[in-house]
C-alpha cells in the first residue's frame, strides 16, 4: 500500500517573503483562501514576524485583520503562525509578560498551530512560549533549523528534539531548511535519526530552492519516513522560496506515495497568482542551480538580495565575492549561529564592514557584541577567543558585559494606552507610534476579492486573457460587464 | 597542490543540437572563434553527424567548409563525434562507407574522433575509429549511461574493457544523454570505471534536462573523472549540458584548479547573448528535478521534436501517456540506450502504442530493424510476446535474416571521377538535390556582430542592455551618444 504525506501550504506565509519582499496584500489573498481550504492542506501558514512588518510598514494593512479574514474563510484547513525566539517582533529579547501576551493575541486572532524557532536552539527563548500556547490549546510546533556546520551534527539535532519534546511536549516537530542546503544524502540520516527520537510525532521538512535540491531531498525525506512537506503555488514559489507545489506533487505521487491534494483547486490558485504578478509587476520564481558557495556562507536569499542591494547601493558591487567569503570567516569566529533571522542578517553586516574598512571587526556593530555577549541566548559553540576581544572592546561601551532581565512590560503597556484592545498595544509596543497612527488612520479597506488595478491596466489583461473570461462592476444602479469578444460578435 | 579539472566545451556541437535544433550557422560562429581560442578549452567538440546534415538540409553550408574555416582560427584540439556504423544516416552503412567517414574526419583537421553505439554493440564502431587513429587521430568512445535495470556498473566495467582491448582508445567518456546520473550513483560508476581503465583520462558529458548536472560532476571527478563537457551559456543548461560559468565557479570553490579563461568566456557568452536576441533563439534556463524522467529518458531534442509533432496534430494533451508509453517501450524492447537513433524510434512507436490503442498494431519500419538485430546486438533480448507483434504487424518487405551490406566506395568514386572524398560522401549520403542546392552556396562569411547590424536593431538590443547604460558611436568626425533615460 502507499503511503500516505501531507502538503501544508506557505505560498502565503514564505512564498511572497521570499520572492516578493512579503508585500502581498490582504486583499489579494482573500480570494483564493476557500480555494486553499479546500485544496486538501495540512495547515496554511500565514503570518512570521516579517508579515507584521509589511503589512504595518509598507502595505497599510492590518494584520490582525489579516488573520481573521483568513481565519473565517477556513472552514477545515487549520491555520499556522510562528513566534521567534523571545522577540516577539524585534531582534532583541523581550519580557516574558510580553510575549505571553503575545501568544494569546496570536491565538485569538485564529492562529491554530504555533510554531517556534530560535536561531541557536535556546529552547528558554521558546519553551515557556509554546507551553503557554499549549496550554491554551493551541497545536504546538517547534522548528529544527537546519544548518550544515561542524556543530549541527544529526546527534545535536536528536539531542534538541528530544529536549523539545521533554520541555514543551510539543505535537510536531518541523526541519526548517532556510538556507536550502539540505542534501538528500544527509536527509537520508538525518531525517530516519530524528523519526526514531520523536516517536509517533509527525515530522515535517521546509526546505528553499535556493540552490536546486529539494525535490531530491524531499523525496529521501519521503523514503525515510517523513510525514509532511512544506511548498508554495508556482508562481510564488522556487527561486529562494519553498519548492512548487505542482512540481512536488507530480514527483512525490510518481514515486508512489498518496496526497490528498486537489489539483483542480491548484491551478485556480495558481492562476490567481499569476494575475497578481502581472498587476503588481512582481516577479515569479525559477528553478535554481547548484552554487557550492551557498554552503560556505548559508545566506538565505531574502538576505543576500538586501545585501546584493545595499553593495549596488553603496558601489561597492563588486566586493560581493569577498564579503560572502567573509561572511562564511565570521559565521565560523561566531560559533556558528545559523543564518537566520537575525543571525544572517548579523552576521552579513558585520562581513561587509569588515571587508569594507579592511581592519576585521575595526567597526563592531551592537548586533554582534549583543550576540557575543549572549543577550539572543546560549551559543551552540563559543565565540572564537580571538575575535570575542574585539568585538567586546570596540562595541558599544553602552552594552553591559551580562545581559540585564528585562523588566515587566505588560502592565505599563496597558496604564499607557487604556483605551485600546491589546492587538493595538502590541502594535504600538513594536512600531513607532506615527507609523501604527497611519495605519489606523487609512480608510477601510473594502476587502473581500478586490485589488485596486488601473482600469486601462485591467482592460489590457482582460484582452490578453490573463485574469478570467469576465468582470463584473457593479456600484450603486450601474453595472458595468466586460468580456471578450466571441467569434461572430458584432465589431 | 589543486588538482587540474579539464573542460571541454561542446557549444558549437552540443548546446545549439540541444536547444537550437542545430541551427547555429558557422556564420554565427565565426565572431567568437577569437574568444575561443582564448578561453583555453581543454578540446572544443565541434561538430558530429547532425551538424553535417543540419549543415546540408537546413542551414545551406558546406560542413567541411565550417570545420576549415574554424580550424583557421581555433588552435584548440577539436572533437567530433561518429554515430554507430550510420555515418551521416539513420540507417546501418557499409564498412567500407564508415571506414572513409573516419578517415575523412581524421584528415579534416580534427585532432579527437569519437565514436558511440547506443547497444554497446562495438562491431557499429571499432572499424571507422580503426580508420582514423590510422590516420592520426586521438580516438575516444563513449560509454552512454543509462537507468535500467541492464545497465548495471559491471556492465559499464565490462564494456569498457572491451573497448581498451579491441580498439586501444585514448579515452572514455560517460555520456548522459538523459542527465540521468545521480551523484549517488557517479560515486559507485566513476570508481569502478577508474579502476578498470587505469590512468587512461575519463570524462563525463551529462545534460541539465532534470537539473542533476552540478552535484554530479562535483562527486564524479571527487571519484576521479579527469574531465567534464559544459557549453557556454546562454547556449547551456535547459536540454543542454550545463553552462560553463557554474561549473567552473562549482569547481573553484571546491578547491580545483581550472584552467579557463573567465574573460574569453564572457566574451563568447556575450557573442552569444546578442545572437540569441536578434535572432530570436530561445537560451538554456534551468531545470527541476521530475522523476517521471526516469522513466522514459528521451533527450531534449527528441522531447522537444516529440511535443511539437503532437501538437502539429492537435493531440498535444496525449503526451503524458505517450511518454508513460516510451517507457514501455523501452523495456519490452530490451533497454536500448536512449540516443539517436533509438530515441526517436522509441518515441514514434510509443506514440503510435499510445493514439492507436492497440499497442503495436503499427510498426515502423526501423522497430522492426531493431528487434530483427539489423541495428545490432541488444544487450537483453526483446519481449518474446512482443517480438512476434513486431515481426507480423510490420513491413513485409523486411527480411528476417539480415542482408550483408555491398561495398560502396568504389561504386561512389566510379560515379562521382572528378570529385574529391569529402564531396563524394555528401553526395553519397543526402539526396542529390540537397547536395546541389547547398554546395552551390557562397562560401561562409561571419555574420556581422551586433554593433554593425542595422540601426533599428541596434536600438532594440540597446532597450534590453543591462550592462552600461550608454552607448557611444564615432565614424570620422560624426560621434552620437545615446544614454538610457
Amino acid at each position: 500500500m502507499s503511503r500516505r504525506l501531507k502538503l501544508y501550504d506557505t505560498t502565503l506565509r514564505d512564498g511572497h517573503q521570499c520572492l516578493w519582499a512579503t508585500r502581498m496584500p490582504t486583499s489579494m489573498m482573500l480570494p483564493i483562501i476557500g480555494t486553499l481550504d479546500r485544496a486538501g492542506f495540512g495547515a496554511i501558514e500565514l503570518m512570521g514576524n516579517v508579515h507584521f512588518d509589511a503589512c504595518v510598514r509598507y502595505l497599510r494593512d492590518d494584520p490582525f485583520e489579516r488573520m481573521r479574514e483568513v481565519k473565517k474563510r477556513l472552514l477545515r484547513t487549520p491555520m499556522q503562525g510562528f513566534i521567534r525566539s523571545a522577540c516577539v517582533l524585534g531582534f532583541d529579547i523581550k519580557p516574558a509578560d510580553i510575549n505571553r501576551l503575545w501568544v494569546e493575541v496570536l491565538l485569538r486572532n485564529g492562529t491554530d498551530r504555533l510554531l517556534a524557532f530560535d536561531g541557536l536552539h535556546d529552547l528558554d527563548n521558546t519553551v515557556p512560549y509554546l507551553k503557554y500556547a499549549k496550554e491554551l490549546g493551541a497545536y504546538t510546533v517547534h522548528w529544527l533549523i537546519f544548518s550544515d556546520s561542524p556543530v549541527h551534527t544529526d546527534e545535536l539535532y536528536v539531542a534538541k528534539a528530544l529536549e523539545i519534546i521533554e520541555r514543551a511536549d510539543v505535537d510536531e516537530i518541523v526541519i526548517q531548511d532556510t538556507s536550502g542546503i539540505l542534501t538528500p544524502e544527509r536527509a537520508a540520516t538525518l531525517v530516519p535519526a530524528l523519526k526514531t527520537a520523536v516517536g509517533d510525532r509527525p515530522l515535517g521538512l521546509h526546505s528553499h530552492c535556493l540552490v536546486g535540491l529539494p525535490h531530491r531531498t524531499y523525496l529521501e525525506a519521503a523514503k525515510h519516513g517523513i510525514d509532511g512537506l512544506y511548498t508554495c503555488i508556482s508562481p510564488v514559489a522556487d527561486g529562494n522560496a519553498p519548492p512548487s507545489l505542482q512540481a512536488t506533487a507530480r514527483n512525490l505521487r510518481y514515486a508512489g506515495y498518496e496526497l490528498e491534494i486537489d489539483d483542480d483547486s491548484i491551478d485556480a490558485i495558481s492562476r490567481h497568482l499569476e494575475a497578481g504578478v502581472t498587476l503588481l509587476g512582481k516577479p515569479v520564481g525559477m528553478p535554481q542551480d547548484f552554487d557550492l558557495g551557498q554552503f560556505d556562507h548559508q545566506i538565505p536569499g531574502g538576505v543576500m538580495s538586501n545585501l546584493i542591494a545595499n553593495l549596488e547601493q553603496a558601489g561597492m558591487a563588486d566586493q560581493l565575492p569577498a564579503v560572502l567569503e567573509e561572511c562564511g570567516r565570521v559565521r565560523a569566529e561566531l560559533g556558528w549561529p545559523i543564518m537566520v533571522t537575525p543571525f544572517s542578517q548579523h552576521v552579513a553586516v558585520q562581513a561587509a564592514l569588515n571587508v569594507i574598512h579592511g581592519e576585521r571587526y575595526g567597526v563592531v556593530i551592537d548586533e554582534v557584541k549583543l550576540y557575543a555577549l549572549g543577550y539572543f541566548g546560549n551559543l551552540v559553540a563559543p565565540v572564537n577567543p580571538n575575535v570575542l576581544d574585539p568585538i567586546v572592546e570596540r562595541g558599544s561601551k553602552a552594552i553591559a558585559l551580562d545581559p540585564p532581565e528585562p523588566e515587566p512590560a505588560v502592565a505599563r503597556l496597558r496604564k499607557r494606552y487604556p483605551d485600546m484592545n491589546d492587538e493595538e498595544r502590541m502594535l504600538r509596543y513594536s512600531f513607532p507610534e506615527d507609523i501604527v497612527d497611519d495605519l489606523y488612520a487609512c480608510p477601510g479597506k473594502d476587502l473581500p476579492g478586490t485589488m485596486t488595478v488601473p482600469f486601462l491596466h485591467m482592460l489590457e489583461m482582460l484582452r490578453e486573457g490573463n485574469i478570467g473570461t469576465r468582470i463584473a462592476v457593479g456600484g450603486g444602479n450601474v453595472d458595468v460587464e466586460l468580456q471578450p469578444r466571441q467569434a461572430g460578435d458584432a465589431v | 597542490m589543486a588538482r587540474i579539472i579539464r573542460i571541454v566545451d561542446t557549444t558549437l556541437r552540443d548546446g545549439h543540437q540541444c536547444l537550437w535544433a542545430t541551427r547555429m550557422p558557422t556564420a554565427m560562429m565565426l565572431p567568437a572563434a577569437d574568444a575561443f581560442e582564448q578561453a583555453n578549452f581543454w578540446v572544443v567538440e565541434m561538430i558530429g553527424a547532425v551538424q553535417f546534415d543540419a549543415c546540408m538540409r537546413f542551414i545551406g553550408e558546406n560542413p567541411w567548409h565550417r570545420i576549415r574555416e574554424l580550424r583557421r582560427r581555433i588552435s584548440t584540439p577539436f572533437q567530433v563525434i561518429m554515430r554507430s556504423n550510420c555515418a551521416l544516416n539513420f540507417d546501418r552503412q557499409p564498412v567500407d562507407i564508415n571506414e572513409l567517414w573516419g578517415e575523412l574526419l581524421a584528415k579534416s583537421g580534427i585532432e579527437r574522433v569519437y565514436a558511440f553505439d547506443g547497444l554497446h554493440d562495438y562491431d557499429n564502431t571499432i572499424p571507422q575509429l580503426l580508420s582514423a587513429k590510422a590516420h592520426g587521430a586521438h580516438i575516444g568512445h563513449w560509454l552512454l549511461y543509462s537507468v535500467s535495470p541492464v545497465h548495471t556498473d559491471e556492465l559499464y566495467v565490462q564494456k569498457a574493457r572491451e573497448i581498451i582491448d579491441r580498439a586501444g582508445v585514448d579515452e572514455l567518456i560517460i555520456e548522459d544523454a538523459s542527465g540521468v546520473l545521480t551523484p549517488e550513483r557517479a560515486a559507485t560508476l566513476v570508481p569502478a570505471l577508474k579502476k578498470e581503465i587505469g590512468d587512461m583520462p575519463l570524462g563525463l558529458h551529462m545534460h541539465s534536462l532534470v537539473g542533476l548536472p552540478q552535484r554530479t560532476y562535483l562527486e564524479a571527478v571527487k571519484h576521479g573523472v579527469d574531465n567534464l563537457y559544459c557549453c557556454v551559456w546562454p547556449v547551456a543548461d535547459g536540454n543542454a549540458p550545463p553552462a560553463v560559468q557554474t561549473t567552473v565557479r562549482n569547481l573553484r570553490y571546491a578547491g580545483y584548479e581550472v584552467t579557463v579563461n573567465d574573460q574569453a568566456v564572457d566574451e563568447i557568452s556575450r557573442h552569444f547573448e546578442e545572437q540569441a536576441f536578434l535572432h530570436d533563439k530561445p537560451i538554456g534556463e534551468v531545470q527541476d528535478f521530475d522523476l517521471a524522467h526516469f522513466d522514459h529518458q528521451i533527450p531534449g531534442g527528441v522531447l522537444s521534436n516529440l511535443g511539437s509533432q503532437l501538437r502539429e496534430v492537435g493531440l498535444e494533451h496525449k503526451l503524458p501517456q505517450v511518454l508513460e508509453e516510451c517507457g514501455r517501450v523501452r523495456e519490452d524492447l530490451g533497454w536500448p540506450i536512449q540516443v539517436t537513433p533509438f530515441a526517436q524510434f522509441l518515441a514514434v512507436q510509443g506514440t503510435f502504442n499510445a493514439i492507436h490503442g492497440e499497442r503495436y498494431s503499427v510498426v515502423p519500419d526501423e522497430i522492426k530493424k531493431y528487434a530483427l538485430g539489423y541495428f545490432g546486438k541488444h544487450l537483453s533480448p526483446v519481449d518474446p510476446n512482443v517480438m512476434d507483434r513486431i515481426v507480423e504487424s510490420g513491413s513485409k518487405t523486411i527480411s528476417v535474416e539480415i542482408p550483408e551490406l555491398e561495398p560502396a566506395v568504389d561504386r561512389l568514386r566510379k560515379r562521382y571521377p572528378d570529385l574529391s572524398d569529402e564531396e563524394r560522401f555528401l553526395r553519397y549520403s543526402f539526396p542529390e538535390e540537397i547536395a546541389e542546392t547547398t554546395l552551390a552556396n557562397p562560401p561562409i562569411a561571419p555574420l556581422p556582430p551586433i554593433l554593425t547590424s542595422s540601426f533599428v536593431e541596434l536600438l532594440k538590443s540597446l532597450r534590453n542592455i543591462e550592462r552600461g547604460n550608454q552607448v557611444f558611436i564615432q565614424q570620422g568626425d560624426v560621434e552620437i551618444t545615446m544614454e538610457a533615460l
